[in-house]
């Protein structure tokens, strides 16, 4: 029985809207609106969902990169949110975050080698010998050679930068990486690189990951588990061999429908989600996806669903169950 | 004319501060009348330039050093590079159109929406006002904008991606092009929007008899909406066949390398399949093939002399020494 | 922390990206010319330039006084090269004030925002409001007009520029990602400031302290052409402009020299700030 690692119950992150010339708030916007999952050990959990869903803001909430509302993060036995700010700098070289941007995510103006170093310095008291020696490691294991380590992030290739943000993220031996689409802002043929050696990374660190992505291949891929998310909310649940096989979510049935197929010869039979993402500012009340869902009823314009447990594991919430 | 558009060698620079780049390399296809031509290439492969010269819209540093665009027009044969900015204009918005990546850009934030669809009819057709908000109204019911009336008031910034992308859409279709250049039109919508965009264009195609080249990275796009297709790899075309074949009769390494890579994701069972290594930095082209040094099929031949584009099998081209032009594999 | 050598270093490096444009070219030689005149005035200058040759008062350029000599008899040529000594110093100096403190105000403005930022940028606007000559005039008028205070004066009017454009970099910079990344590995925000940021800021900053050095220069020639910046006989374009007021008709070479080198100070500096600005924000662009 695996443990849990990482344990979200009831998240909140609500921004506030201000507006008029003295800044007054007049609304929230409901980025993550009560969301609850638990990620065992070794075990890459999934987020997926569209832009504006709310996964990136989970992701960095669990972090407290973003300040949530509300809500209870328990990390290896402890309550994240209850920690100062000292004791939070500590945690963090257990838990790290790579992001999506390979270009933005790296200081231009330093080197390799010195931005390796720095989540050394900041968490240990090492020696410049014994960094070196991390260092060394740490670039052999993600596939960049040593002769790099005084090049500008500006000399590499996307490929290549993203795989300096995981050394980066890495080095300090996390228990825990939050993977914010790492691979989304790559070319494809360079996508499978990195997917590999993530995957590799997390068998020989025995690395935990909360995987964040909108494309459901790479998901499918390389996910144990996955929620799928909607205007801030987990509308279904569980194993991912479990939800690809058998959506029930009207949502997550229409997502995977519309991911184009690969073969020409084989078209695809759509359902197509009529109308727009609804504003998170102000969420309605029913159901989120009541004016898009083809099988709406009465009850789901007044009714919030919640997750009701269908099979084991598997968890969706829909008024049609 | 028998094609819409003869696209003859094209090669485009890049100056940098004392020398240039050659991003596009001796480019050449021809597309046809009514005919959706998918161009699909990774970041950096010359794709995106090459449409943007059909219709003279590089501006400096970039320029077209070489080469000739022959296009279908109205006015019979012309070579779009060699028009003049006025006889340019005419063409743009009203014979051929482009949409673009992002939408929220693409529109200006200052303008309504009917304001940005009415200036392009008041540049080309002689309508009073009454007619062209007609028009406009019409063009958005068609591309299945709901509330056309109250759209029409509404500034960009009001409006979702997927909702300016169609506008944009009717924007490009109103004057009833002959050709449609879209350039990674559905990438930076969600995959539910540009399941709609797609399947949007894809009928528009049909009643309004337009060519559409789509340019893309995504294979999936391309399997879904294009007849034709050319691979393009570090500035040059690699491959060029009708989509089918492309697939299921895949010639070139790196397109069969592009596909397993696609397809192998979501396949738990095995490891990602990754073609080794990186595109050729601009500026260093090797004198041999420029896929070689990531090619698992390269011999001698292959990194002493630079292949030709030739015709492998009827429609089917190749830039690749594994074949010659009888079509027998070497 | 960079070492020296790898400052120089990268200094090379900018140079050598500088010189290979036609305009980096002219505007880096034209800024070496002013440095090279105002470091070896001492051995260029002819005459001393507090010697009056009273018998030559008022000579055109010739083989003896290469630009002729002012009213009291002194060689122009040597009060111009001169000039430029001082009118670097007043412009590096002034502009060294100015930058500094508005690194220190932008940064802390730009990082902290809310109620800091508030009452810095209040001030700067304050500062701002009043027109840079005349607020420089009512410094020195209450300091008292001399090198020095002229210095500090032209420091304090440009300070709220300098405040302005850092603190626009500091929060564009602040929304990149390696600032997140930076706080994920757990970094304190003093950190974040003096290795993420700074550093990242410093290329429009350095274009800025170009720019604004040939705005110094035209001020303090401005000063001095009011009388309330350099006072004679320490010789300052501006002030030589001044004194041959009087003398411009009958002896136009008075008021044709300092001028072409005030002109020709202002436009290297400025055909080499823009220059730099090209060379240092490509590498910017990732």
């Amino acid at each position: 029985m695996s443990k849990i690692l990482v344990e979200v119950e009831n998240l909140k992150t609500y921004f506030p809207v201000k507006s008029g010339v003295f800044k007054k708030t007049t609304a929230y916007v409901h980025a993550v609106d009560g969301i609850s999952f638990k990620v065992n050990e070794q075990e890459t959990f999934a987020l997926v969902g569209e832009s504006g869903c709310g996964k990136s803001t989970t992701g960095r909430s669990i972090l407290r990169i973003i300040e949530p509302t509300s809500g209870k993060i328990t990390f290896d036995g402890d309550d994240v949110l209850k920690l100062s700010k000292d004791e939070m700098r500590e945690k963090r070289k257990d838990m790290q975050l790579i992001f999506q941007n390979p270009y933005s995510s790296l200081n231009p103006r330093m080197t390799v080698k010195k931005l390796l170093e720095e989540p050394l310095k900041t968490h240990f008291k090492m020696s410049q010998k014994e960094m070196d020696e991390q260092v060394l490691w740490i670039m052999d294991k993600v596939g960049l050679s040593n002769d790099q380590l005084e090049r500008y992030p500006h000399q590499f290739s996307g490929g290549q930068r993203q795989r300096i943000s995981i050394a980066r993220a890495i080095i300090s031996k996390p228990k825990f990486v939050v993977a914010d689409e790492p691979v989304s802002a790559l070319d494809v043929s360079i996508q499978s690189q990195i997917l590999n050696l993530l995957i590799e990374l997390q068998k020989e660190l025995k690395l935990t990951y909360v995987f964040i992505s909108h494309d459901l291949n790479v998901v499918r891929h390389i996910s144990n588990s996955v929620a799928v998310m909607y205007l801030g909310k987990i509308v279904e649940k569980g194993l991912t061999e479990e939800i690809f096989e058998n959506p029930m979510h009207p949502y997550t049935q229409a997502l995977l429908s519309a991911v184009p197929s690969k073969d020409p010869l084989k078209k695809k039979k759509r359902i197509i989600l009529k109308g727009d993402v609804p504003s998170p500012i102000n969420p309605p009340k029913g159901c989120p996806l009541y004016l898009r869902c083809e099988k709406a009823m009465d009850i789901c314009k007044e009714n919030n669903p919640l997750l009701k447990t269908m099979d084991g594991t598997h968890e969706t919430a829909c008024h049609l169950y | 004319m028998e094609n819409l558009l003869e696209v003859k060698n094209i090669s485009i620079d890049l100056k940098t501060r004392d020398n240039y780049k050659k991003l596009a390399d001796n480019v050449s296809f021809n597309i046809g009348k009514k005919q959706s031509f998918g161009i699909v290439g990774e970041s950096g492969c010359g794709k995106s330039i090459t449409a943007l010269s059909i219709m003279q819209l590089l501006s400096y540093p970039l320029k077209v050093s070489s080469g000739q665009i022959f296009f279908d027009s109205k006015k019979g044969k012309v070579d779009l590079l060699s028009l003049k900015n006025n006889e340019i204009r005419r063409l743009r918005g009203n014979e051929i159109s482009m949409i673009f990546q992002e939408p929220m850009t693409a529109l200006d934030p200052i303008f309504t929406i009917e304001q940005q669809i009415v200036e392009t009819l008041k540049f080309h057709k002689d309508l009073n006002k009454k007619e062209m908000k007609d028009m406009a109204l019409d063009m958005l019911k068609k591309v299945g904008i709901p509330r056309a009336e109250q759209i029409l008031n509404e500034y960009p910034h009001q409006l979702s991606g997927g909702m300016l992308q169609r506008i944009m859409i009717a924007i490009a279709l109103i004057c009833k092009p002959k050709l449609l250049i879209a350039d990674e039109p559905t990438t930076a919508l969600d995959v539910t929007i540009q399941a709609q965009i797609l399947e949007l264009m894809n009928e528009l195609k049909e009643s309004y008899d337009t060519s559409i080249i789509m340019i893309t990275h995504d294979l999936g796009v391309i399997a879904e909406t294009c007849e034709r297709v050319a691979v393009f790899y570090s500035g040059q075309v690699v491959e060029e066949a009708d989509v089918a074949a492309l697939f299921h009769n895949t010639a070139h390494p790196y397109t069969s390398g592009l596909l397993k890579a696609v397809t192998s994701i979501g396949d738990k069972s095995k490891e990602l399949y990754t073609i080794p290594g990186m595109v050729p930095a601009g500026g260093h082209m090797p004198k041999g093939c420029r896929f070689e040094e990531r090619c698992s099929k390269a011999v001698t031949i292959c990194k002493e002399k630079a292949p030709e584009l030739i015709e492998i099998e009827e429609g089917h081209k190749c830039r690749c020494w594994l074949y010659n032009e009888s079509g027998d594999d070497k | 922390m960079k070492t020296i050598i790898d400052i120089l270093k990268t200094i090379i490096g900018i140079i050598k990206e500088l010189i290979k444009d036609p305009m980096g070219r002219i505007g880096f030689i034209g800024v070496l010319i002013i440095i090279i005149l105002s470091v070896l005035a001492p051995l260029i200058a002819p005459y001393d330039i507090t010697e009056m040759f009273t018998r030559d008062k008022l000579t055109a350029p010739g083989s003896q006084y290469l630009f002729g000599t002012d009213n009291f008899g002194r060689d122009v040529f040597s009060r111009v090269i001169f000039g430029a000594k001082v009118s670097l110093k007043v412009g590096i100096v002034s502009v060294g004030i100015s930058a500094t403190l508005g690194l220190i105000f932008g940064v802390t403005a730009g990082y902290f925002e809310g109620k800091v930022d508030n009452i810095i940028m209040r001030f700067m606007d304050i500062l701002f409001a009043f027109p840079s000559i005349l607020l420089a005039l009512f410094i020195v008028s209450v300091l008292g007009p001399n090198i020095t205070n002229t210095m500090i004066a032209i420091g304090i009017v440009n300070t709220p520029v300098f405040t302005r454009t850092v603190r626009a970099s500091v929060i564009s910079v602040k929304s990149m990602e390696y600032i997140t990344s930076a706080t994920s590995i757990g970094l304190k925000p003093i950190n974040i400031i003096l290795r993420h940021i700074v550093p990242n800021i410093l290329a429009p900053f350095t274009v800025q302290a170009t720019l604004a050095l040939s705005g110094a220069i035209l001020t303090e020639a401005s000063m001095s052409f009011l009388g309330l910046g350099i006072q004679p006989p320490d010789p300052s374009w501006g002030s030589m402009l001044n004194e041959s007021r009087k003398y411009m008709e009958t002896s136009p070479w008075l008021v044709i020299f300092p001028a072409i080198f005030i002109i020709f100070t202002i436009l290297s500096f400025n055909i080499l700030g823009d220059s730099l600005r090209d060379v240092l924000d490509p590498k910017l662009k990732l």
